[in-house]
This record gives structure tokens, sequence and C-alpha cells, in this order.
């Protein structure tokens, strides 16, 4: 599906040339995102400056039939922004501009390469910040979070990206803008917003987006709980959740992942030789503050913590979440590559799946870490391995699909915030069936008749029936054949 | 009524099992069928297929008046009789159950767990899960928990083409595939029936206090609010009501007994004077406060919404628009105004029934609140209103708002005029 050389002419008069990147480096460049398992090449890369060169651009492109992948940093996990071979890749990276900061009613309007931290910098001395706040937020754009519906340790409180998004200006696949920017309280007719939230690119792309800012609490307190096993923390956790607590966030990582943490750079003071740290952080008036304080100490240690303190003012405290955040980068000590997988179960069966994970792993003689917002239920145990070992790469495959049967089976999700993407798409029939499939396709439809946004990812290619008949491949390769490298890995 | 609806509805049904229901106070009655099964509603639909016949969904059908006139329909498909508690997790937080069951019960059976839901509605015993949700009616509560659509789980839904869907799931935290129970949460019945939802819990307070402050005038009344809307406190709700100049400040504090302790002293600091009730009788004192200001129908209902820091702004040009001359004589205005949402209200009176005066109004309030982003509705319109002038008539979008409804309901079975102009 090559471009003609008159768009090819249009789109160089359109982005001018830092706008426009093909050959060599777009293919390297672009080729994958977090997820290097699956690999691509596209035909041109698009790198436009605002909403009108955008549409200018998916114009063109839909005048060419050309497929159109959404890129904002490339940190997605799922394959979301891995190329499709003949189409063009838009990415987001020169479209960083704060367009509104309104403090009174305590919005932003931003362009969708906003990097997530970017944007809490930006408010923090009028004593606001932006609440979803993903582990790599120094990196990942507000644009690729509206793409996930993005989640972060304190969406336990907060709620993930979408309860933050107030408004969005949409380039729709054929280059028409939807301006739905005004921040309403309520939509006028069908919340089109909402339900573009977490579509993936498959919709079109959000160009300008409208956030709520939070006003910073009161009071706050990050407590540490330092247990002796990964299933005290876990009890500790569901009790927490059992006893509707409200604290903002709660977080658990384990053995292998406090020590490749406190080998790194990213240190935090977590103790050596724990078995598992809860990390909990508590929000509010100076009452609710001290009351919630109180509760969690005393489950923790009803649960068997050797220790529950609290971090010792402000430097403390952004230690020990810089050793959270940095967990991921953290892993590269261990082994060459990681695999994370995300689901959520149930917050009442945490302990179960967490150790039902363990086994998987331990059954394929794989190295398994957890590191992940337990209050959420959304779980993450990351495979650390070595992707120039093919057999390797096949246990950790399987590991995965295995560890996402077995949490789906128990009540829970593919996904809690990583998204399908190509990743996931046949496993979307776990779920899923047919019926409910074919009705998302016909919402899809509905933005963009011709399937040329972001194809081939999130809905699975296949009927399931069919596909069960067939029984499911592993992973399968997309249908515009981006091409699998296989066994290569973050 | 169209006899030849009645009765093949009753050959189907049962004659006994074919009700009526008046879809809006000023409207004649229409047949109404209310299954209990799955199986039921698809062979309603079926019917409504093979006839050609427009199908109106409601659950109890208190809040059919919230969105535009509905278009003619032949039947009224209820869920009401599709009930009961699918399952509350209370180790997990959340709640299934099937659309037709009430508020009340809804919220009766996970108190015992501690559990509250959200929103606090008006009228629990006359409001099904499946009617709240797809009027997509958030309450004051909002302030605190956030709007109704954000703690949807999932849906179990029935399109006219008898496709039987589901989206999300029962978890708080889920991004597998797209986030449907969004569109269908507002969407007034217009895109398919809602069968069963999962919600998000909340914890049910400890503690509560409901204070009430009478303001000299209507400055000091809004002033209050600011405070009380500060960094000091974090209430259920603010709610100013009016009777004629005389303007009332309410708030709800409800939360952990040390907190709204703790909240109740910052709250006399904030708002001497104020009359408060603790306790036991604070809750049913704000369920009747919240019946009271949604009375029985009593004509149009007017409900702006603008950006908080221009609720001020908005007030007075909506009290000045309808103390013009021709508005008078036949509005009678019960405000209410929530500050920190931004959200003002009219119960415009019974005498307010004229459409072109109706129209006028809404239109004028619109062009003046346009730029404070600005919006307008009327619910509980009287028939003949413009369709422009209607309740939430939307601007941007619509074309893919219409392409969204053809594809889930390409017959239009589920009310083409409804929503939509
Ligand atoms: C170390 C590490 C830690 C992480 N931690 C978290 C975490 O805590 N929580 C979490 O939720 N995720 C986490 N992630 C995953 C990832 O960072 C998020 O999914 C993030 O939102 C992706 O943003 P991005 O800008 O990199 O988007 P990309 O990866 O470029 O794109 C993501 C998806 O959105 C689409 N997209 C991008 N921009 C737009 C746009 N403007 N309009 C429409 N669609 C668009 C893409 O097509 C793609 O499908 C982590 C990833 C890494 C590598």
């Amino acid at each position: 599906m090559a471009l003609s050389a008159a768009a090819r002419r249009e789109l160089d008069r359109i982005l001018g040339p830092r706008g426009v990147v093909d050959g060599a480096v777009a293919s390297l460049a672009y080729e994958s995102d977090g997820l290097a398992l699956i690999r691509g090449t596209p035909e041109i890369v698009l790198l436009p400056r605002d909403t009108a060169q955008c549409a200018a651009a998916l114009g063109v492109l839909a005048a060419e039939g050309v497929p159109v992948v959404g890129r904002g940093a490339g940190t997605g996990l799922s394959g979301g922004a891995t190329p499709v071979s003949g189409g063009a890749l838009v990415g987001m990276a020169r479209m960083r501009d704060v367009l509104e900061l309104n403090l009174q009613d305590r919005f932003a309007r931003v362009q969708a390469g906003m990097v997530n931290v970017d944007l809490t910098n930006l408010c923090a001395k009028h004593g606001l910040f932006y609440a979803p706040d993903p582990s790599s937020q120094q990196a990942c754009t507000i644009g690729g979070n509206v793409g996930e519906n993005s989640g972060g340790p304190h969406c336990f409180k907060y709620g993930a990206t979408t309860r933050h998004v107030l408004g969005l200006v949409i380039v729709t696949a054929d280059g028409q803008v939807l301006d739905l920017s005004q921040p309403r309280l309520e939509p006028d007719g069908y919340d089109l917003v909402g339900l573009f939230v977490g579509s993936e690119g498959t919709f079109g792309l959000a160009t300008e987006i409208t956030v709520r800012l939070t006003r910073k609490p009161a009071a706050v307190e990050t407590l540490l709980a330092v247990f002796g096993d990964l299933d005290g923390a876990c009890d500790a956790t569901s009790d927490l959740i059992a006893e509707r607590l409200e604290p903002s966030a709660i977080e658990i990582l384990d053995r292998l992942t406090i020590e490749a943490v406190e080998q790194s750079v990213f240190r935090a003071g977590y103790p050596r030789g724990a078995g598992a740290v809860l990390l909990v952080e508590v929000e509010g008036s100076e009452t609710e503050v001290a009351t919630t304080v109180r509760d969690v100490t005393r489950i923790a240690r009803a649960r068997g913590a050797l220790e529950v303190r609290s971090a010792r003012g402000e430097s403390e405290r952004k230690k020990l979440w810089a050793g959270r955040k940095g967990a991921f980068g953290a892993m590269g000590r261990i082994a060459p590559d990681l695999y994370v997988a995300d689901v959520c179960v149930p917050r009442t069966r945490l302990k179960e799946l967490v150790l039902a994970a363990t086994r998987i792993a331990a059954e394929k003689r794989l190295k398994l870490s957890n590191v992940f917002h337990a209050g959420d239920g959304n779980l993450h145990p990351n495979i650390s391995y070595d992707r120039r070992n093919p057999d390797e790469v096949e246990r950790v495959l399987a590991a995965g699909r295995e560890i996402m049967e077995l949490c789906v089976a128990a009540g829970g999700s593919l996904t809690g915030e990583h998204g399908v993407g190509l990743e996931k798409r046949e496993e979307m029939c776990l779920v899923y069936g047919d019926d409910d499939l074919a009705v998302m396709r016909r919402v899809r439809e509905a933005w963009d008749p011709a399937r040329r946004m972001n194809p081939g990812k999130l809905l699975p290619v296949r009927g399931c029936r069919e596909a069960r008949g067939a029984s499911l491949p592993r992973r399968a390769a997309p249908d515009h054949a981006p091409q699998a490298h296989g066994g290569s890995g973050r | 009524m169209n006899e030849q609806v009645l009765q093949t509805l009753g050959r189907t049904f049962g004659a006994a099992n074919v009700g009526t229901l008046r879809p809006r106070f000023d409207a004649a009655p229409l047949p109404m069928v209310a299954p209990s099964s799955v199986e039921g509603f698809r062979a309603a639909l079926e019917l409504s297929r093979a006839n050609r016949w427009r199908v109106l969904p409601v659950g109890l059908g208190s809040k059919l008046s919230w969105a535009p006139a509905p278009g003619p329909a032949d039947f009224v498909l209820s869920t009401w009789a599709y009930a009961g508690v699918e399952s509350y997790e209370p180790g997990d937080g959340t709640l299934t159950a099937r659309a037709g069951t009430t508020w009340a019960e809804l919220s009766a059976r996970v108190a015992v767990g501690g559990h509250a839901l959200s929103p606090d509605v008006p009228r629990p015993k006359g409001s099904t899960l499946g009617g709240v949700i797809a009027a997509g009616q958030s309450g004051a509560d909002r302030l605190r928990h956030g709007a109704l659509r954000e703690h949807v789980l999932g849906l179990t839904y029935l399109l006219s083409d008898g496709t039987l869907g589901r989206c999300g799931g029962r978890l708080v935290k889920n991004v597998t595939g797209y986030d449907l129970q969004r569109l269908f949460a507002g969407s007034h019945g217009t895109l398919g029936l809602i069968l069963e939802a999962s919600l998000r819990l909340f914890p049910l307070p400890e503690q509560e206090v409901l204070a009430s402050w009478r303001a000299p005038d209507r400055g000091s009344a809004l002033a209050a609010a600011r405070r009380l809307l500060g960094p000091e406190l974090s209430p259920w709700s603010v709610v100013l009501t009016a009777h004629g100049a005389e303007w009332t400040v309410h708030a709800r504090l409800a939360g952990r007994a040390e907190s709204v302790a703790a909240e109740h002293q910052a709250l006399e600091r904030l708002l001497p004077g104020a009359r408060c009730l603790a306790g036991e009788a604070a809750g049913p004192a704000a369920q009747e406060l919240r019946d009271s200001a949604f009375g029985e129908i009593d004509g149009p209902r007017l409900v702006l919404q603008v950006r908080p820091s221009a609720c001020a702004v908005a007030l007075d040009v909506a009290l000045e628009a309808l103390a013009a001359p021709q508005f008078r004589d036949s509005c009678t205005p019960q405000w209410r105004c929530e500050p920190g949402l931004a959200v003002i209200e009219a119960a415009l009176g019974a005498r307010a029934h004229d459409p072109g005066l109706l129209a006028a109004l809404t239109d004028s309030l619109a062009r003046a609140l346009a730029p404070l982003s600005g919006a307008v509705r009327l619910l509980h319109a009287p028939e003949g209103m413009p369709t422009t002038a209607e309740a939430g008539a939307p601007s941007a979008g619509l074309a893919l708002m219409r392409r969204l409804r053809r594809q889930l309901d390409p017959a239009g079975t589920f009310e083409a005029g409804r929503f939509l102009p």
C-alpha cells in the first residue's frame, strides 16, 4: 500500500521537513513499543505540530487508504503502537504544548504529546497535581494514557485516566476534527469522550486533551510495612479492602524486586531480606490521615508485619516512591529482558492467585518477581528472561498465557491497565463471546468505517468460535503483518 | 391506545401481564409489558421487529421526561420485573444486579456489609438500577464520589436485534475492550436495553452531620458555600435552596466517625449559627431534602451547568432572565444550586407550559451562558418544544452519535425521535 508520489509531496508540504521521517531511521526508531516481542516497519512516520497539521495529514492518508497507527512515547506494553507494514505512524512527539491552564476551575488543556510528569510539575507550584501516575510517567504521554486508559499507584483512590479526562479534540480517520474539548460536567448526548478513552488508537487520534487537576491534600503519610513473605502482604491488602479503608495507594513489592531496586540507582531503603513490603500512602485531612494510618498499621501487624514505619519527611517519601516506580527498570539487573504481565483479580483472591503465578513460573523454570497495584487487584507477575534463548522465550509466553487464563477463570480480567493491543487480542475470546465482540466492532465502525485506525489491535481478527475450533494460536501475527521477530523482548 | 398492539402483546405474554404506562404526564397511556426473563425481553423485541413497532424502554418510568420527548412509541418495555441481586462481594466492594432492582433495595442490601451506593438518588424506591444508569443520573454526592458513569464497572445489554452482549466486568479496575458502559450510561434507552449492571461501592458512612444555615441573602449563601468547599472540609454535598428571596445552605458531612467529628468542628467555625442534625436523624433528613427538591412532576425543570468559577454569575443571569415580564406570570421558580459542581436548577412550576415561551427562555440562556462553557437543559419539557431547544441537544459529534445509534439499533426500534435531534 505504497504512498503515491503526490501524496508524499503533500505530506511534506503540510508537515515540513521535521515532520516526515522515513527510511532506515523510521524503521529503527519506531519498530516497536515497550512490547519488543513484536516489531513492524512503518511506511512513513509523521510528526505533526498541531491539530490542524494532524487533520490535514490524516486527510491525505485517508485518500490513499493508508492505515494509521498513533504513537505517544511508545512505552506501551501490549503492542498498541507497533507499526503496521505499509501504514503510517503518527507520532505526538512534537505536540507538547500547554494550551490552557485554568487554576480557578482546576483543569488544563494540553497537546497529546505532553509527557505525564511534565503536567504534574507544571501545576505543582499552584498546589495542584494530575492524579494518574503510571510508573512510566517520566516518559509516557497524556495521549498514550488516554489511548490505554492508564492507571498508576494513586489510581486506587483517584481512579484511572478516564476519570480525569474532561474533554478531547479528536482527529478522525477521514481527517475531520471532532472538538469535544469543552470541560462539561455532563456530556451533551452520548459520552463520546468516555467511550474514546481506552480505545487504543482504533477510533481516531486525540490531539488535545482537557484534564482535571486535583488539589493537593492537606496531609500525606507514606507507610512501609515489612513482611516475612508475600502471603502476609496480600492478606493485609485484602483486609484493608474488606474494612473499606481508603488510602490513596496500596502497592506490593516482593523479595526479588526489593533486591533489584536496592542494588540499582533507585535504591529506596527497602529492608533487604524482607519477603515483601506493602507501600501504603494515606492522604486527606489530618484526622483522616491519622485514623487511617492507625488502622492500616493495626491490620498489617495482625497479618504478621515485622515492622510498620512512616516515611520521615518528604525526601524519604519521594525515595520510597522512586523505588517503586523504578522497579521495572531495576529488574534489568536480573536478566536482560522482562516480560510484564498485567491482570486484574478480585481483591478477595490476591494471595491465592499470586501464589498460583509463582507456581506456574517455577514449573516452567522461570524467574518471577512481583511488583503491583495491590489495592486495585492489579497483578504484575514479571518474568525475567533472556531473549537470545528461544526455548526460554517459549516458556515465558506459555507462562504468561497460563497466568492470564487462571486469573480470568477466577473472575479476573485480561488487563488492568496495559491494554489489549496486539499482545492479548486473541485472548479477548477468554473473556468475551462473539456477540460481545461483534458489538464492539460495530461501535468501532461508527468511528472508523474503513477500519484504518490501528488495524489489527484490540479486537481479535478471527471469530472466537472459529479460533477455538482451530485452537488459539499462542501469539497471532497481526493482519497487517508486522514481522514477528520471534524471541525478542523488553 | 393501539388495540392491535395490546392484543398481540396479550397473546404472547398473557392479557393479565400487559399493563399500561403514561410515558409523560401529558401523553396518552401505552401498552406495557415487563418480562421477568431474557427470553421474555427477546420475545417482545421480536414482536417489535416483526411489526415494525417502536419500543420505549423504561425501569419504573420516573425519569422519562429527563430527555427530549420520546417519539411515537407503540409499547413500553419495562425492566421492573427483571430484578434481584446477582452478587454482592463485600470483600471486593462490588455489586452486580438486574436492571429492575430498585435503588432502595440495593442500598439496603449493601448496607449490611458496610457499603453505600453512589449516587444518592431522590426517591430510591421508585428508581431502578437500569433507569438510574440509563438516565445518567449523578447526585449531589458527586462532589465526593465522582459521576455515576465512573462507577459502572460492566453491563449486560440486549440490542433490538436480539443480541445479548456484555462489556466491562465486575472488577474495580479493568481495561479489557471498549468502555461501552460509558456509552450506555446516559443514553436514555436509545441504544439498547440494560439488563444487568455491576457497580463500584463506597464505604457506608459511620457518622453523618446535616447542617443548614439560613443566609440573609444570596451573596452570603454563595460565600458560605465557597468556605465549605475550601481545603478544610471534604463534604459529601453542598446544596443551596431558595424560597423566594430566602436562601438556605445545606451541607452534609459523612464518613468515618473521627473525621466527621473534626469536620463538624470546622464547619461550626466556617458557618456559625448553622443548625446541625447529627447521627441517626441526619440520613433521613438528607433523603427528605433530596426528595423534596425533586418533587412530583410539577412542570418543567431548568438545569444549567457552567464552570464552577462562573456559578454566581450564571445564577445572576438565570434569576434575571426569569424575572422578565413574559416569564414572571407563568413561572414560579424554585431554585436549587450545587456550587461545588456548578449546577443550577429551577423547577418552573405547573403553569410554565407554553412551548414557545420555554424555547425562548432556554435559547436566550444558552446564548448568555455559552461564554462560560454553559449548558442548558430543560427536563420535563412540554410536548411541542422545538427540538433544538430541548434538553441536552448535543452540538459537537452529532453525526457520530447518529452513526453509533444506527450501528446498535439499525431499525430504530428504541425511539428514533428521542434524545438526538
Ligand atoms: C517501565 C514501565 C512502567 C509502566 N507503568 C505503567 C503503570 O504504572 N500504569 C500503566 O497504566 N501503564 C504503565 N506502563 C505502560 C505504558 O507506559 C502506558 O500504557 C502509557 O500510557 C503509554 O503511553 P505512551 O505515550 O508511551 O503511548 P504509546 O505506547 O505510544 O501508545 C499507547 C497506545 O495508545 C495509542 N495512542 C498513543 N497516542 C495516542 C493519541 N494521541 N490518540 C489516540 N491514541 C493514541 C497508541 O496507538 C497505542 O495503542 C508502563 C510501561 C513501562 C515501560
